[in-house]
């Protein structure tokens, strides 16, 4: 595939999570101009830590990269992406001011942004681990597992149920939280097949890093149950 | 006592996403053009040029970004850090590949 391709997936992908976006604040009737601000947290932060994320990948300091040569040539990561983009709305919110909850706002653009710039991934990096179901991918003779395709029909999963279930899930961020924390199993899950380098206990960079994430998504999860049992109010007032 | 602000306009957010987007593809079009007198050292103007175009694009969007959010056309600056994230994620991918393509033909 021609080198562009990923990166016309990802741009793809970018504009059909801005539109998904729009059409759930339309949908939502969350009209406020401080949404701006929060797009603009979700992009810089995002954008950043997708970038820089993977650089300090080794404990010992003299083994990564410098800042320019993470910044010219380190690896893109998804997961330190998505992280990225959670602080970036918690800045750009104490900046403007936003006080509702607007994770719900968020999730099927995420979702849909993301199947569709998997896609890139799939036409153009190595799919994953050799199998041999029928299914696999076969790059240089070898078949694999087409991480990547896994991925995208997560994604898309995720997706329909996060519309099906908007109506009824009334309970702010609740469905947000939800869909991370089943990407993060997924997630942790897919490593296996996926190929990339088992760095300590047989487990890959992304599965420490969200095993280092587990207990916030956990606290995250508990708070939202407590609140859900003791019937707290619906929506924080902007 | 400080005037409220102004509005968000929408169409000053896409304008500064239109200019950040142009600031990303400009970088891209100086440091491909620079190759082409670079010689022998094409790799190091490449890898040079890049960071210190998207550098200076930073800090310009920064700089232009806060003072306008701050004391100018909110929506203009919020434009211009979303379309420099947003290129940032696509444009210097696709703007190193061509000048890997330049080098490579040359």
């Amino acid at each position: 595939m021609p080198a562009g391709t990923h990166d016309v997936f990802v741009a793809l992908g970018l504009a059909v999570a801005g539109l998904v976006f729009a059409a759930e604040v339309r949908r939502r009737g969350r009209h406020d101009e401080r949404l701006w601000y929060l797009v603009a947290g979700v992009l810089v932060g995002g954008a950043l830590f997708g970038r820089l994320g993977t650089w300090l990948q080794h404990l010992d300091l003299r083994q990564n990269a410098t800042l320019a040569e993470q910044w010219a040539y380190g690896n893109r990561s998804i997961l330190s992406g998505l992280a990225g983009a959670y602080l970036g709305v918690l800045v750009a919110k104490r900046l403007s001011g936003y006080r509702a909850r607007s994770g719900d706002l968020f999730a099927p653009a995420i979702a849909a942004g993301m199947a569709v710039g998997r896609i890139g991934c799939l036409l153009t990096e190595r799919p994953g681990t050799p199998t041999g179901a029928g299914w696999g991918i076969t790059v240089d003779g070898v078949p694999r597992h087409p991480s990547f395709a896994y991925e995208i029909a997560f994604h898309l999963l995720a997706l329909a149920v996060l519309i099906l279930a908007r109506d009824r899930i009334t309970q702010p961020d609740a469905l947000f939280t939800g869909y991370l924390a089943g990407y993060a199993v997924f997630r942790f899950a897919v490593e296996f097949v996926r190929g990339n380098e088992v760095v300590a206990a047989g487990l890959t960079r992304p599965q420490l890093f969200l095993l280092a994430c587990a207990p916030l998504l956990a606290w995250r999860l508990l708070v939202l149950a407590r609140q859900h049992r003791a019937g707290l109010p619906q929506e924080v007032p902007v | 006592m400080r005037p409220p602000p102004q509005p968000i306009r929408t169409g000053a957010v896409w304008a500064g996403i239109g200019l950040a987007v142009l600031g990303h593809l400009m970088c891209a079009g100086l440091v491909a053009a620079a190759l082409w007198g670079a010689g022998d050292a094409a790799d190091q103007a490449l890898i040079g040029g890049s960071l210190l175009g998207q550098l200076v694009l930073f800090a310009a969007v920064v700089t232009a970004g806060t003072v306008l959010i701050v004391k100018g056309d909110r929506g203009l600056g919020i434009g211009l850090f979303i379309g420099w994230a947003a290129g940032l994620i696509v444009l210097p991918l696709v703007g190193f590949g061509l000048c890997v393509a330049l080098v490579s033909a040359q």
